[in-house]
């Protein structure tokens, strides 16, 4: 019996390209997961890897350029009009479908792949024409399969290349760019997105442990990588920064930061770091940094939400500053990126998170808000505002006891609090100006040698463990020497 | 078709009313039929609201931070979670002087690209295609009752709500590079009728007003100078016109000032016909000071009695110079007062910081090294006690100023605490300068006085960042007798002052 060959309809680019993504935005995610590919191909000493975005919503324009492998003429076609036959592997790419290019059909008019590889001498232009494509889908009487289809929307020409034949790239064009409330164009939007979702590095400047993880992540995850993203000429880095502001516009802090491995029987499924804070409350949406996240290949797994239904109450996850990274191979990823694979991989993973994540975290919350409810915690602000003034009016005990104050107080500064910045910086300028409490009015001249008693001081402060204890026995000396 | 439209001025600090959304109110309102509501800042009950259009003005590029952040506040429909869709973007134009200055950058901060760049003379600038008059915007009169209401409600307050606000000509002839008019209007219009404009506002809101300021940036380049000074008497604003039954003083102001190279006797004689209060003309530069100085004869010569003159500094100036421009003032003051021609001729200085034209805070290096952070924030210090101007007498000047510019620099090198509370209680008993001044200035100054020029130099370096942690260093280090006494002062300044005041 022969058996006639599967008809694939024309309705299958529509699955494949905008029924694949629920929000706009992740054809940013595809697009630089193709050039991280390319990029992550070149095996090249000496190379600065770039992608580089831009957005122009005046001429409602993107573009996406990377300096990756590019593709050979000779395989331009076969690699960018056939579909869900990619040559990437799993094991070294982060895409491997073949259908992620697909994303931009849906939101412009002309989709342009532009691309050249090293040594060649010419490079090609892969274009969709869009509105084609939407006039076909919307034809009754048209019954053409997705391969005709292809056909006849794209076009593919060969132009010659007058500058360094060693150079090598792949550009997407999204021209006439159309999506709901304009949000491919919305630049902030896209910044923030791609600073959440895709692999750029911490920001060192913002964030104080942000080399610290880098290396200890890097050490851990044997593919991680961070690669420098622009938009607009603007390099794009994680939002994780030392403060930010919770719910009830309170502002928490960082400490430090926890990190261990989520285990099967076998070996490690995944590295995770969690930040310390206090745990004062949801951390504001705004921020871009609440709830673990999980990332694979260092690019973010669904959205802030994937990991929120393995705690106790899905709210706590947004307590919490973290990421997770996949570290098992046999952790695959959807098609849609939104989730793993359904295999043994995801249930033991899920189950161990919420074993060793999950439920302890679930509990140190419930604490710790339980704590302060019953007013055993203390507002560590006002508290820092009565002190500081103590200090301005009595003089400071030891160096160190000002500088930590000072340290806590700009701070607060910087996190921009509108409320009280007057009030907070004047403080930080009357305090930079207080004194030794030894150099106020009275005491003054009595000690001879003045310097070794406040080197006295600032020795019993710095070495004891309570702060309080060291102010008992600095005035303890002090009297004695005042009064001896 | 009504549609919700929802005008936004960002809240800050302005004594005029956004006359480019109160013009977009009479289009919407009374050419388009639609319902409109004006806002300042960001309210968050107004997104309980569905619109359809979001207009939202910009003023000055100082402003960048409150503006950016009023337009993102109604663009995102009030959702902060980035992974949520829904936005506002779309429906947001933005026009004004930041938007027309920063257009690409403002994009970058905002995702909105619906910008007008300069003037709104066709509303196809806001996306509406479908207006077959092509109504110049611009042109249409503004509509005083979106501001009445803000103004009622007492939480902010536009000075100059009962005026009529517009322009005899617009654009400017000149390209001075620390002006931004002439990018925001290109072109030069000589001549714009003010009367057609009253006529139109009392028509529209039913009212006359009682004064006429005038937005013009350069009045005195226009060919048709004539022409508008007899519209501006037509109009009801001869000198001595007084105004509705309690015949309150009726006052012309152009407030962007006149430009004294171009003021003629025969302009100032015109001008003398109608009641400018206050004249402005700009003194920037100390090189057009036999211009200037013949120009403020003259206005003093047409009987003008308030002027009130702008005082650029910081930009391409020294603070020798700016010392002079307005020592230069204090004796013109001096001279009127003194030449027995009956007329009462007082010049305000008005000093006005230059800042550059896409400068996002008003901090910012302009690369004047004969200035520095701590003279400009002595300098406004200094004038904080009279909110803004240099008075027109020589006691306040000299006091405040310093009696040469030695004295000036002295000053300004002071602690900010030591110039804020520079004299004693009762100072005004005094006629000796020297005997108003607290004991800690006194001390300072003459101690500063009593530096070599090397020790001067040094002691600028050491205070100009104006930035207390460097001074420490430096009082630290080995410095001179007397360095080391003024650089102890610095820091203990706040102590000095207190202790004295007690």
């Amino acid at each position: 019996m022969t058996r006639e060959d599967p008809f694939i309809g024309k309705f299958i680019l529509d699955t494949l390209s905008i029924g694949m993504y629920n929000d706009p935005l992740m054809i940013f995610r595809e697009y630089v997961q193709n050039s991280v590919d390319s990029i992550d191909d070149i095996k090249m000493q000496n190379f600065t890897p770039k992608i580089e975005i831009e957005i122009d919503g005046f001429s409602r324009k993107i573009i996406i350029r990377d300096n990756g492998k590019g593709i050979k003429q000779a395989n331009v076609e076969s690699t960018l009009l056939n579909l869900g036959k990619s040559l990437k592997k799993k094991e070294e790419h982060r895409g491997f479908r073949g259908i992620g290019r697909l994303g931009g059909l849906g939101y412009c008019k002309q989709l342009r792949f532009i691309t050249k590889a090293k040594g060649e001498n010419k490079y090609s232009v892969i274009s969709w024409n869009c509105d084609k494509l939407k006039q076909i889908l919307k034809n009754n009487n048209d019954y053409s399969n997705a391969q005709t289809v292809i056909k006849t929307i794209t076009n593919h020409s060969v132009v010659e290349y007058d500058g360094d034949r060693n150079k090598h790239y792949f550009i997407v064009e999204l021209i006439d760019v159309q999506s709901p409330y304009d949000i491919l164009l919305d630049v902030p939007r896209v910044k923030l997105y791609i600073a959440q979702v895709c692999p750029v590095p911490f920001d060192r400047e913002k964030f104080i442990y942000a080399t610290k993880i880098e290396n200890e992540i890097r050490q851990k995850v044997p593919l991680y990588k961070v690669y420098d993203i622009m938009v607009n000429r603007e390099k794009i880095y994680k939002l994780y920064k030392d403060n930010f502001k919770v719910a009830g516009k309170k502002v928490d802090y960082l400490t430090d930061y926890n990190s261990e491995f989520i285990r099967n029987g076998k070996g490690p499924l995944a590295y995770i770091w969690i930040a310390k804070t206090r745990l004062l409350g949801a951390i504001q949406d705004k921020e871009g940094i609440g709830g673990l996240r999980a990332r694979s290949g260092n690019i973010l797994v669904g959205d802030n939400n994937l990991l929120s239904k393995y705690f106790r109450e899905n709210r706590f996850n947004k307590y919490l500053i973290g990421e997770l990274h996949i570290i098992e191979p046999g952790l695959v990823l959807n098609s849609r990126r939104d989730d793993f694979e359904d295999n043994e991989y995801k249930e033991e993973f899920y189950t161990e998170f919420a074993r060793n994540i999950g439920l302890p975290y679930s509990r140190y919350i419930r604490e710790s808000s339980e704590k302060r409810r019953k007013g055993s915690g203390f507002n560590k602000h006002s508290n820092l505002v009565e002190n500081t003034n103590d200090i301005i009016k009595k003089g400071y005990i030891a160096t160190l006891q000002k500088k930590k104050m000072l340290k806590e107080l700009n701070m607060i500064k910087n996190s921009k609090i509108k409320n009280n910045m007057e009030e907070i910086s004047d403080l930080i300028g009357k305090l930079k100006k207080s004194k030794h409490f030894l150099d106020k009015d009275k005491q003054k001249n009595k000690v001879k040698d003045m310097k070794l008693v406040k080197d006295l001081c600032d020795i019993v402060y710095k070495n004891s463990s309570a702060p309080e204890e060291a102010k008992k026995i600095i005035i303890a000396i002090s009297k004695r020497v005042l009064n001896g | 078709m009504n549609e919700n439209i929802l005008l936004v001025e960002p809240d800050y600090k302005t004594k005029y009313p956004p006359l480019g959304l109160m013009k977009l109110a009479t289009y919407h309102k009374v050419i388009r039929k639609d319902n409109i509501k004006f806002i300042r800042g960001c309210n968050k009950y107004i997104l309980e609201e569905q619109w359809d259009r979001i207009y939202i003005s910009t003023l000055f590029t100082y402003t960048w931070e409150k503006t950016v952040e009023t337009i993102n506040f109604y663009k995102k429909l009030g959702k902060d979670d980035i992974f949520e869709n829904g936005s506002y973007a779309k429906k947001i134009y933005v026009g004004g002087i930041l938007a027309t200055l920063m257009t690409e950058e403002l994009y970058n901060a905002t995702g909105v690209s619906n910008i007008v760049k300069g003037l709104l003379t066709t509303p196809k600038q806001i996306g509406i295609y479908d207006d077959k008059k092509n109504t110049n915007i611009d042109k249409l009169p503004p509509d005083y009752s979106i501001i009445e209401k803000i103004n009622a409600k007492g939480k902010f307050v536009y000075t100059h709500a009962n005026d009529y606000l517009g322009y005899a000509t617009r654009g400017c002839v000149r390209r001075c590079e620390f002006c931004a008019v002439w990018k925001i209007e290109p072109e030069y219009i000589p001549y714009v009728s003010v009367l057609d404009m009253n006529k139109k506002v009392i028509r529209f809101s039913g009212v006359e007003k009682q004064n006429l300021i005038l937005m013009d940036n350069n009045v005195t380049a226009s060919r048709r100078f004539d022409d508008i000074i007899d519209d501006i008497k037509r109009a009801g604003f001869i000198k001595g016109a007084t105004f509705g039954p309690t015949r309150r003083k009726r006052i012309v102001d152009f407030n962007q000032g006149l430009d004294a190279r171009l003021l003629t006797e025969k302009k100032m004689q015109r001008l003398s016909e109608i009641p400018l209060e206050p004249m402005r003309i700009a003194f920037d530069d100390i090189n057009e000071k036999t211009t200037y100085i013949n120009v403020v004869r003259l206005a003093h010569k047409y009987g003008q009695k308030n002027m009130s003159n702008y005082v650029l500094y910081n930009y391409k100036d020294s603070p020798k110079d700016f010392y002079e421009r307005l020592e230069i003032n204090i004796k013109l003051n001096e001279e009127f007062k003194n030449n027995g021609s009956g007329i009462k001729t007082v010049i305000y200085s008005f000093p006005m910081r230059y800042i550059p034209l896409n400068a996002k805070d008003r901090n910012i290096d302009t690369g004047n090294k004969n200035w520095n952070e701590k003279y400009l924030r002595a300098i406004k210090i200094i004038l904080n006690v009279t909110k803004g101007p240099v008075m027109p007498g020589p006691d306040f000047f000299y006091q405040a100023f310093g009696i040469n510019y030695e004295y000036f620099k002295a000053i300004l090198l002071m602690p900010e605490e030591f110039i804020r509370k520079r004299l004693i209680r009762n100072w005004k008993k005094y006629n000796d300068l020297k005997k108003q001044w607290t004991p800690y200035v006194r001390e300072w100054i003459e101690t500063y006085m009593a530096l070599d020029t090397k020790e001067r130099e040094k002691l600028i370096e050491i205070l100009k960042a104006n930035n207390y942690e460097i001074v420490e260093q430096e009082y630290r280090r080995k410095q001179s007798k007397k360095i080391s006494t003024l650089l102890k002062n610095y820091m203990n300044a706040l102590d000095i002052v207190e202790e004295y005041n007690k």
